[in-house]
C-alpha cells in the first residue's frame, strides 16, 4: 500500500470521526491478479460509496429472501464488487471455477466491505489476459506471479504495484512449463456464493 | 526631452510579425517540421499544435513529463509566428499547467475540440485527474483539495488575430456526494496526519487555484508595482506583510509578465470583485489590490505559482466550477505584453514612444530598456528599443516618469533632463487617452576598454577579465541591492566581496576565449583584474574610464603552481538547454575555458547536450575537452549526473528517457546503459546529495551514521515524499561518484554544529556551541555529505568524491568553483594527450581531488589517492598543498576510516598558505582509509563570488507555507540552521588511499552495504493465503 493510499485512508479516518461534516467517499475496488501455473486467482476488495450507495446495499441485502442478513449482504456486495470487472483470455471471457467471499465493516464503521476470491482456469497454451473495468475511476489493478515464469515479464506492468483501470490491464501468459499440461478445472468451493448479478 | 512627430515614432517601432490574415487552427503534430523550435522547445510528434496568425503554442500529449514536471499535457512551447519554421523558432517557455494549490493536472486525454476550420476559435483540451506535483506536500493537497474525486480540464482556446490564448480551467465533482473546499474542516486536519503542525486545528485554510507558469531561465519576471523585475525578493518581502490564513502568503500583482530575447510572456485575468485576492482583500490590505489581482506565493528557477481564483465552498455531486485566465506572448519586452493586456481589458490608453540616441554621437541606442514608473516611482512597464533606437507602447492615461537602463552596461544611464542637464533621476511625462506622447532620449556616452592577455608562454589564452569598482564606505554592510544596483529596474547585479572590510564590487566581467576584449563600460575608476582559474595568480592594475574615453592594457599572466598529470574538470555545468539557465552554449564553453578548466561536462536538466560543436566553433579545442552528459532531474528525488552519453539527434531533448515516478535504480540503469556512449561504462554522479528537496540523500533520509535510509517521523514524515519509488528498500547505492562540494554550498559539506554564539531567540535550553544539532530522533538535523561519504567508505562502497560548480549563469555563479582535479598521468594533461576514456578511468579509480582552488597531493610511500596499499603500524602520509595567493589555506585535517575520526588537525603557517608540505603518521592496526582536507578563510572574491543572496530553490515552497503554518520544527524553517549566505573560501578534499593492514585484501571496517543489489521488499502474500486468513465476517 502506498503512502498515497495511507493519506487517503487517514483523510477518510478523519472524516469518519465527525460524520456531521457530510463528506461522501466514492467506492473503492482493488483487483489483484495472481497468476499461477494452471489457474488465475483473483482477489477483489470492494467498498461501496458512503452515504446513499451504502444505504442501497443494505436495502438490497435485506430484501433477499431465505438468507441470513450476513449472507445477503455478502452476496450483494460480491455482486457489486465483480459486476464491472471483466476478464478475457485472447478476447474470450474467462470462466470462473470457484468464488468465495467474506465481508466486514471498514474501520470507523462508515460502510461495509467485501473480499472476493475468484479462480479461473488457465489453459496450457496461455494467451493475453485482459482486465477491464466499467468503473475505472474506483478500480485499481495489480498482479503477482506464482506461475513459475508463465508471465512475460518484459511486457507486464510493474509487479505488486497498483495501476489505474482507466485502460485495459494486459498480461501475456505463456505456455505451461513442466511435465504435465493443465487440466480444465470444474471444481467449485463449498463456500461459494451465489452467482453474482447486478 | 524633445517632442517628435508621432509618425516617426510609429514607423521606428513598427511590429514585424502577424502579416497573415487572421485565422486559428489546431492539429496533432505529425512531423518535427511542424513544431515551434527554440532554446526550450520540447514539442514533438504526437503533441498538439495550436496556432493563429500571431502566435504558436504546443500542448504536450498525455504521458510522463519530459523536462520539468512529472506529468504530460502541459503547455510546453510558445512563441510568436516566425517565417522560418522550427529553425527560426524562439520558444523560451519551460511549461505552464493549472495549479490547484499544489495539485497538478495528470492527463488521461488530450484532444482537439475545435480545429478552427470554420474560421473561428481553435481549441485543445487537456482532461485528467489531480495529482501531487510535490509529494512532500501531498498530505496538505489531500486534506484541502482531495483531488481523487475531481475531474480536471484545462481548455486552451485561441481566437484568430490574438496574441494570447484563453485558458478555461474546470473542475468537476465526480463523486456521488458533496465535495467541500477545503475538503477537511480544520478540526479534522490533525487526524488526517497533519497533527504534527502546531495549532493546525484552529487554522482556517483556503484552496487557491490558478496557473503554474514555468517561464524559463531566459525570462526575467516582471510585476508592476513594488516588484518590477525584483519579483523573487519582493515575494519574500511580502511575507512580512502577510496577515495569516485563510489568505495564502504571497505578493499581490495586477499581472505577471517577463522579458527575454525576442519573446516575452504574461498572465492576466478578467476583473472580479470575488476572485481569490479580492475575497480576502482585508488580509492583503497592505498591498495594492485591483479587480485583476492575483497572488504569487513563491517563485524559483523560473517556476511560479499564480493563484487567481478559489472554488465555491462546496461542489455538489456532478457540479462543476470554471475559471478563466489568459497567457500572453510578447515580442521580448514587458511593453508588448502589456499592450495586449490593455486590449484584453478594454482599457483606454494613449501611446508613449520615441527614440534613444547617444548624446555624443547621436547614433541610435539599440536594445536599451526604457523603464516606465508610476507616480509612486514603481515600475509599471518596460519597453525595449529596436535597432534604430525606437520604442513604442501603450499606457493608461496618467502621470509617469521614465528611466533608461543601457543595454551594454545594464545600469541606469544618465539622460538629458528637462533642464538640459544629464540626470539619472526619472524624467516625468504624461499620457492622455487616445493621444501620443513622444520623447527623444539622449543617453550619456559610455567608455570603452580594450585588453589583451597572454599566459606565461605568450599564448593568447582564455581568461576572465573584470572591472572591480569601489563603493562609498558608508554603505559597508548594507544590502548591495539598496545602493549598488536596482533589481526593480532590471539592472545587472554587481557582486560584492560580502565582507565588511571591503568596498569592492564587480562592475562587469567578461569570459574571453583568447584573452582579447573590447567592451563598452560605465565610466569610472576601477581595478582591472584578470584571472585564469586557480592555477594562475591574479593580475590587477588601476584603470580610469571616462565618458567617451578609451583605456587599454596588455597583460601577461603568472602561473601559480604546476599541475603535471592533473586535469581540471567541471562535471556539472548548465546552459540554455536547461530550463533554469539562459546562458548560450558559446558563453558556457568560453567561460569554462577562461576559468582554467580542461574538461567541461554538459549536464543540462533532462537534456543531453554535446559541447563539441560549440568548442570547435570557438576554436577552443586546444584548451577545452567537452564530454556529453545529462543531469537527470527529478522533481523531488534528487539530481543524477551521467556521462559520457550519446546524443540522439531524433529527440528534441537529445535522448529519450523517463524520470518521473521511477525508483533510483531505474534512473541509474538508464544512465549506465540506455543513454551511455558505451553501455556499462558511464559514470553516475549524485549531484548535491544533501541539498534540501533536490538532493538524493536528503529526500531518502539517509542516516549519516550508517548511510542507510530511514523512515522519518513527526513533521518530517508529514513533509516526506510518499510514492512507492521512495520506499527505503528502493534506495540504490549503484552510483559511481557523488559531489562532496557543489558550488559554494559549504553548508552541506559537513554536519551542522551549533555556531558560537548560537542565534538569538532560541527556546531554552540553549544549545551548546560546537555540538551537532540533532532532531527529536537523535539524528543530525543537517547531516553532511562528507560524513555520509565516510559512512559509505566504512561500509565498503567507493563512490568517488567530486567537486562541481552546478553553474547556471556566469557572474555570481562562476563555472569551475568547485571543480574536480583528475589525475590522468604525468605528461598526459595536455590537449591531445588524454582521451575521454582516461578521464572516466581516473574517476572510477578515485584519482581525483574535489576543490574550489587548492590542490592536495596526498601519497603514502609514493602511492596516490585511489590506491590500495598494504601497510601496518606507523604509516607516513605525505601531504603537499598548492594554492594561488588569492586562495590560501590555513588548516589541514586528516581523517581515518571507521568513523572518519580526525587524526591530525594542523594549522598552516601564514607563510605556507600557497605551498604547504607535511607528513602525518598513522598507527594502523586494521584495514582503514585516509582522506585529507584543506581549508582557508581567505575571501576568494572577485574570482569566486560570495553567496550574497538567499539561494533560489524548491525550499521556497516550504518557506512560503511556513509563513502561515508553524513549521518551525521542520529543519529548513527552523532558526538553528546553517548559514546559506557567506563568502567563498578555499576548500579541497582528497579521495582516499585504502590501507590493507594484513595483506589479505581490504575489508571494510563496518558491515558492508551491497552496491549492486538493493534490498528487495518482501513479496506480496499469496492471495489465497490472504483470503483464508480472514474470518467469514469481520467485526
Amino acid at each position: 500500500m502506498t503512502r498515497r493510499v495511507l493519506v487517503a485512508a487517514a483523510v477518510a479516518g478523519a472524516l469518519a470521526g465527525s460524520p456531521a461534516w457530510g463528506h461522501t467517499f466514492p467506492p473503492v475496488r482493488t483487483v489483484v491478479l495472481q497468476v499461477e501455473r494452471c489457474e488465475l486467482a483473483v482477489l477483489v476488495g470492494y467498498r461501496p460509496g458512503t452515504g446513499e450507495p451504502t444505504d442501497r446495499v443494505f436495502a438490497r441485502s435485506a430484501a433477499r429472501p431465505g438468507q441470513t442478513p450476513a449472507d445477503g449482504l455478502r452476496d450483494v456486495l460480491a455482486a457489486d464488487a465483480l459486476h464491472p470487472i471483466a476478464l478475457t483470455l485472447d478476447g474470450k471471457a474467462l470462466v470462473r471455477t470457484s468464488i468465495q467471499a467474506k465481508i466486514g465493516i471498514e474501520p470507523g464503521g462508515m460502510r461495509p466491505m467485501v473480499i472476493v476470491l475468484v479462480t479461473y482456469a488457465l489453459p496450457t497454451l496461455g494467451g493475453s489476459v485482459v482486465v477491464t473495468s466499467q468503473d475505472p475511476r474506483s478500480t485499481r489493478v495489480s498482479w503477482q506471479d506464482r506461475s513459475h515464469s508463465r508471465v512475460s515479464i518484459p511486457d507486464a506492468p510493474p509487479q505488486d504495484e497498483w495501476a489505474p483501470a482507466a485502460a485495459p490491464f494486459l498480461l501475456t501468459v505463456g505456455v505451461t512449463k513442466g511435465e504435465s499440461a493443465c487440466a480444465t478445472s470444474t471444481s467449485s468451493s463449498p463456500r461459494s456464493v451465489s452467482p453474482p448479478h447486478s | 526631452m524633445r517632442s517628435l512627430a508621432l509618425a516617426v515614432l510609429v514607423a521606428s517601432a513598427a511590429a514585424c510579425t502577424g502579416s497573415a490574415p487572421p485565422h486559428a487552427r489546431a492539429q496533432r503534430i505529425g512531423a518535427l517540421e511542424e513544431t515551434i523550435g527554440g532554446p526550450h522547445a520540447i514539442g514533438r510528434v504526437g503533441d498538439f499544435l495550436l496556432e493563429n496568425d500571431q502566435i504558436r503554442l504546443v500542448i504536450a500529449d498525455k504521458g510522463p513529463g519530459r523536462a520539468n514536471l512529472p506529468f504530460g499535457g502541459s503547455l510546453v512551447d510558445a512563441d510568436l509566428v516566425r517565417p522560418g519554421g522550427p529553425t527560426d523558432g524562439n520558444d523560451q517557455l519551460a511549461e505552464l499547467l493549472p495549479g490547484f494549490l499544489f495539485v497538478g493536472l495528470d492527463p488521461t486525454d488530450v484532444k482537439i475540440i475545435s480545429d478552427g476550420a470554420d474560421g473561428g476559435v481553435a481549441e485543445v483540451d487537456v482532461i485528467g485527474n489531480g495529482n501531487d506535483l510535490l509529494q512532500m506536500i501531498g498530505l496538505l493537497d489531500s486534506a484541502l483539495v482531495f483531488p481523487s474525486d475531481l475531474e480536471l480540464t484545462q481548455a486552451y482556446r485561441l481566437h484568430p488575430g490574438d496574441r494570447y490564448v484563453e485558458i478555461v480551467t474546470t473542475i468537476v465533482n465526480k463523486s456521488t456526494g458533496a465535495h467541500p473546499f477545503p475538503f477537511l474542516d480544520p478540526s479534522q486536519l490533525g487526524a488526517a496526519g497533519l497533527g504534527s503542525i502546531p495549532a493546525i486545528a484552529s487554522l482556517q485554510l483556503s484552496v487557491p487555484m490558478g496557473q503554474l507558469p514555468l517561464l524559463g531561465g531566459e525570462q526575467d519576471l516582471f510585476a508592476p508595482g513594488v516588484a518590477g523585475f525584483n519579483v523573487h525578493f519582493a515575494i519574500s518581502d511580502s511575507y512580512a506583510l502577510a496577515k495569516g490564513f485563510p489568505a495564502f502568503p504571497g505578493m499581490v500583482v495586477d499581472f505577471l509578465a517577463s522579458r527575454g530575447k525576442g519573446v516575452s510572456y504574461g498572465i492576466t485575468v478578467q476583473p472580479s470583485d470575488t476572485n481569490y485576492v479580492n475575497h480576502y482583500a482585508s488580509l492583503y490590505a497592505n498591498q495594492t489590490v485591483t479587480p485583476y489581482s492575483m497572488v504569487i506565493p513563491f517563485t524559483y528557477a523560473g517556476v511560479s505559482a499564480v493563484y487567481m481564483n478559489e472554488p465555491p465552498a462546496q461542489l455538489n455531486a456532478g457540479e462543476q466550477y470554471s475559471y478563466t485566465s489568459y497567457f500572453v506572448i510578447g515580442k521580448g519586452d514587458v511593453g508588448s505584453v502589456l499592450d495586449t493586456i490593455y486590449g484584453l481589458r478594454g482599457t483606454q490608453t494613449g501611446t508613449f514612444g520615441g527614440q534613444v540616441i547617444d548624446s555624443t554621437t547621436s547614433g541610435p541606442s539599440a536594445h536599451a530598456n526604457v523603464l516606465v514608473l508610476d507616480a509612486n516611482g514603481n515600475p509599471v512597464d518596460q519597453l525595449e528599443t529596436d535597432a534604430g533606437g525606437g520604442f513604442l507602447g501603450r499606457l493608461a492615461p496618467g502621470a509617469y516618469a521614465y528611466q533608461l537602463v543601457d543595454a551594454a552596461t545594464q545600469a541606469v544611464t544618465a539622460t538629458i533632463g528637462p533642464d538640459g542637464q544629464p540626470t539619472r533621476d526619472p524624467v516625468p511625462f504624461t499620457v492622455a487617452a487616445g493621444a501620443p506622447t513622444g520623447v527623444l532620449v539622449e543617453a550619456s556616452t559610455p567608455g570603452t576598454i580594450a585588453v589583451a592577455v597572454v599566459d606565461e608562454t605568450g599564448r593568447h589564452a582564455p581568461c576572465k577579465i573584470m572591472l572591480v569598482g569601489h563603493f562609498d564606505p558608508v554603505h559597508a554592510g548594507a544590502d548591495p541591492r539598496t545602493f549598488l544596483y536596482s533589481d526593480r529596474l532590471g539592472e545587472r547585479r554587481r557582486t560584492t566581496a560580502f565582507d565588511l572590510s571591503s568596498t569592492e564590487f564587480v562592475e562587469n566581467a567578461w569570459w574571453t576565449k583568447d584573452g582579447r576584449l573590447s567592451a563598452t563600460v560605465r565610466p569610472g575608476a576601477y581595478d582591472l583584474v584578470v584571472s585564469r582559474g586557480p592555477e594562475y595568480e591574479l593580475h590587477s592594475e588601476p584603470v580610469v574610464i571616462t565618458a567617451g574615453g578609451f583605456a587599454e592594457s596588455e597583460i601577461q599572466l603568472e602561473r601559480a603552481f604546476a599541475t603535471d598529470g592533473w586535469l581540471a574538470g567541471d562535471f556539472h555545468l548548465h546552459a540554455a538547454p536547461s530550463t533554469d539557465s539562459g546562458l548560450p552554449l558559446d558563453q558556457r564553453v568560453i567561460s569554462a575555458a577562461a576559468e582554467g578548466l580542461d574538461v567541461a561536462t554538459a549536464t543540462d536538466h533532462n537534456f543531453v547536450t554535446d559541447y563539441a560543436p560549440t568548442i570547435a566553433a570557438n576554436a577552443l579545442d586546444t584548451w577545452l575537452f567537452g564530454i556529453t552528459g545529462l543531469e537527470l532531474t527529478t522533481f523531488e528525488m534528487g539530481h543524477f549526473i551521467g556521462f559520457p552519453l550519446k546524443v540522439d539527434p531524433g529527440s528534441t531533448r537529445g535522448g529519450e528517457f523517463v524520470w518521473a515516478g521511477q525508483p533510483p535504480k531505474k534512473l541509474f540503469d538508464e544512465l549506465h546503459n540506455d543513454l551511455a556512449l558505451e553501455p556499462g561504462n558511464a559514470i553516475v554522479d549524485v549531484a548535491h546529495p544533501r541539498q534540501q528537496v533536490l538532493g538524493y540523500f536528503a529526500q531518502f533520509f539517509i542516516d549519516a551514521a550508517n548511510a542507510k535510509p530511514y523512515t522519518p517521523t513527526g513533521i518530517l514524515g508529514v513533509f516526506a515524499p510518499y510514492g512507492d519509488e521512495f520506499r527505503p528498500e528502493n534506495f540504490s547505492y549503484d552510483f559511481d561518484a557523488l559531489e562532496v562540494i557543489t558550488n559554494n554550498h559549504f553548508e552541506d559539506i559537513h554536519t551542522f554544529r551549533v555556531p558560537d554564539p548560537p542565534p538569538a531567540g532560541l527556546p531554552d535550553p540553549q544549545p551548546i556551541p560546537g555540538t551537532i544539532v540533532v532532531g527529536s530522533d537523535g539524528r543530525p538535523t543537517f547531516p553532511g555529505v562528507v560524513e555520509t561519504w565516510f559512512a559509505l567508505l566504512d561500509r565498503g562502497l567507493r563512490p568517488t568524491a567530486m567537486g562541481a560548480s552546478d553553474s547556471h549563469h556566469l557572474l555570481g555563479d562562476e563555472p569551475g568553483y568547485a571543480r574536480t582535479m583528475v589525475y590522468v598521468g604525468a605528461g598526459k594533461d595536455k590537449p591531445g594527450q588524454f582521451s575521454r576514456g582516461d578521464i572516466v578511468d581516473a574517476i572510477k579509480a578515485h584519482r581525483t581531488v574535489a576543490t574550489n582552488a587548492p590542490l592536495i597531493e596526498m601519497t603514502i610511500a609514493g602511492h596516490m589517492v585511489g590506491d590500495t596499499i598494504t601497510a601496518r603500524g606507523d604509516v607516513a602520509v605525505d601531504i603537499h598543498v598548492h594554492a594561488p595567493s588569492w586562495a590560501q589555506v590555513d588548516h589541514v585535517k586528516v581523517y581515518q576510516g571507521n568513523g572518519g575520526a580526525v587524526v591530525a588537525d594542523l594549522v598552516v603557517p601564514a607563510t605556507s598558505g600557497t605551498d604547504y608540505t607535511t607528513t602525518v603518521t598513522l598507527h594502523v592496526t586494521a584495514d582503514t582509509w585516509v582522506v585529507t582536507e584543506a581549508t582557508g578563510t581567505q575571501n576568494m572574491f572577485p574570482v569566486n563570488s560570495a553567496v550574497e543572496l538567499p539561494p533560489l530553490d524548491a525550499t521556497v515552497i516550504i518557506q512560503a507555507l511556513s509563513i502561515g503554518l508553524d513549521l518551525s520544527t521542520l529543519p529548513i524553517a527552523s532558526k538553528l540552521k546553517p548559514q546559506r549566505q557567506h563568502a567563498a573560501t578555499p576548500y579541497a578534499i582528497t579521495n582516499p588511499i585504502w590501507i590493507d593492514a594484513n595483506g589479505d585484501g581490504w575489508t571494510p571496517p563496518q558491515t558492508p552495504l551491497d552496491r549492486r543489489a538493493p534490498a528487495k521488499r518482501a513479496p506480496a502474500p499469496d492471495v489465497r493465503d490472504a483470503f483464508a486468513s480472514l474470518p467469514a465476517v469481520s467485526p
